[in-house]
């Protein structure tokens, strides 16, 4: 659009411009010349360029008005003005755009957001992430299930809760009773109606998990210790991602401002 | 030019021992070339005069980075580059603007060879006026561009080297630059037709 004249003729300024400093191959050249007698707007718009070119070359050369030879205090002028140490790092730092430095502090804020929510079950909140025990401690847990620390299920105690995490009783119950399940009916019916079933020794699925989760909750210190340290780990790379992008963004509006009160005036 | 490219390279390399002496010597052999430049792509003889004088500082501090026979491609870049900073610190601080067509009192060399007759005299210097005016409409690179190649007379590969552009690149912003100078002097109505001529 515009452009109109490339569009109707097979030559466009810049094949014209090239005709003219000789920098069209010969195939081309050839093309145009052939072109050119039948076409006057072309001839016209090639005359118009060369008459731009030749009137660029004659444009007079301009002495020099004065001489520009440095002075010895010239140069020690120039020299210390030329920042070395920390005042060229901060030259080299500002040549970085607020805007390049605040997308990309964005970006990573959000990938160590992601990689927090992905890793760390959103948090680590009282039902989340649980870490694995090590072998020994499975080990120990494993033993802990045939102490069967439900017993006082068998004997009429309550339950425990999962946020109480009691230490098992020392007195030990009858080993072949496995653990009532935790979201079945109350622990007492439950050991009256599967009595009969006292000497099964495998537990129903929901039988594992009253056994299971107290030792989880028991014993997270080598596991929640080193979640947490990377936790907070990330959360400081979040912490500084997010400073980033709000000092760039302080920055870009202090340039911008500083653009506009330098135009005014 | 390429005759003193030698000459060159043994001032450069005392240049780059600290003789300043030497350096003064390739400062007057190319300062007219970088004031010209300057003041195309400024139109103001103040700003050119300092762009000019940056110039040659930031090659004294730079030459160490220069290889001799490249001197003045790589001169002329350091001063498109002065040039172009002076341009957009005066357009940060537009004490005149650089749009204008330029007062008769800022150009007092710019005249065309007055032995012509006074008619052909008054009418190039219009002619003169007008295309530095139209010059200053173009972007700074096509301006730079254009006068390297057409004002300057360097060929693409030498305003490839002073630009640090590519063939392509410059090929494209010297057509361009061109091509805004004749709509802006169609427009005008100052473009005059040579003639009838062979086309090659």
């Amino acid at each position: 659009m515009r452009n109109p004249f490339v569009r109707r003729h097979p030559f466009g300024e810049e094949e014209l411009s090239s005709y003219l400093d000789r920098r069209l191959s010969p195939a081309e050249s050839a093309r145009l010349e052939e072109h050119l007698p039948s076409c006057e707007p072309c001839r016209r718009h090639l005359e118009e360029l060369r008459a731009v070119v030749e009137g660029l070359r004659d444009l007079p050369s301009m002495p020099a008005p004065r001489s520009f030879a440095l002075r010895p205090e010239q140069v020690e002028a120039a020299r210390r003005r030329t920042p070395v140490g920390p005042a060229a790092w901060a030259q080299r730092a500002s040549a970085f755009s607020p805007v390049g430095v605040a997308a990309a502090a964005l970006v990573l804020f959000f990938v160590l957001v992601g990689v927090d929510l992905a890793t760390l079950g959103g948090g680590g909140g009282p039902e989340g992430f649980v870490p694995a025990p090590s072998t020994e401690k499975a080990f120990e847990a494993d033993q802990a299930v045939g102490a069967a620390p439900a017993s006082p299920s068998a004997n009429g105690y309550e339950a425990p809760s999962l946020g109480a995490a009691p230490a098992p009783t020392p007195t030990p119950a009858p080993p072949a009773v496995p653990a009532p399940p935790l979201a079945a009916a109350p622990p007492t019916i439950a050991a009256d109606e599967e009595g009969r079933e006292a000497g099964t020794p495998e537990p129903t699925v929901g039988a594992a998990t009253p056994t299971e989760t107290p030792l989880a909750v028991a014993m997270p210190e080598a596991g929640e210790e080193g979640g947490d340290a990377g936790r907070w780990v990330l959360r400081g790379f979040q912490g500084a991602a997010g400073a980033a992008f709000l000092a760039a963004m302080a920055a870009l509006v202090w340039q911008r401002r500083r653009k506009r009160g330098v135009g005014r005036t | 030019m390429q005759a003193t490219a030698p000459e060159d390279s043994r001032l450069v390399a005392l240049s780059q021992e600290g003789d300043l002496a030497a350096f003064n010597a390739l400062v007057e052999r190319y300062q007219g070339q970088v004031y010209n430049l300057c003041w195309r792509m400024l139109g103001l003889r103040e700003a050119a005069e300092d762009a000019t004088q940056e110039a040659f500082l930031a090659a004294y501090r730079n030459i160490r980075r220069c290889r001799g026979p490249g001197f003045r491609a790589w001169l002329l870049r350091i001063a498109a580059n002065a040039a172009i900073d002076e341009l957009r610190r005066r357009h940060r601080r537009p004490q005149v603007s650089l749009e204008t067509p330029i007062a008769d009192s800022e150009t007092p060399l710019d005249l065309p060879d007055p032995s012509a007759g006074p008619e052909e005299w008054a009418l190039r210097r219009e002619q003169t006026r007008c295309l530095q005016a139209a010059l200053l409409t173009l972007p700074p690179d096509q301006r730079l561009s254009v006068i390297l190649s057409d004002v300057q007379g360097l060929s693409y590969e030498e305003v490839g080297q002073a630009m640090g552009s590519s063939l392509g690149t410059v090929k494209s912003r010297i057509s361009r630059g061109r091509a805004r100078l004749r709509r802006y002097l169609l427009e005008k109505g100052e473009l005059s037709l040579p003639g009838q001529r062979p086309t090659q």
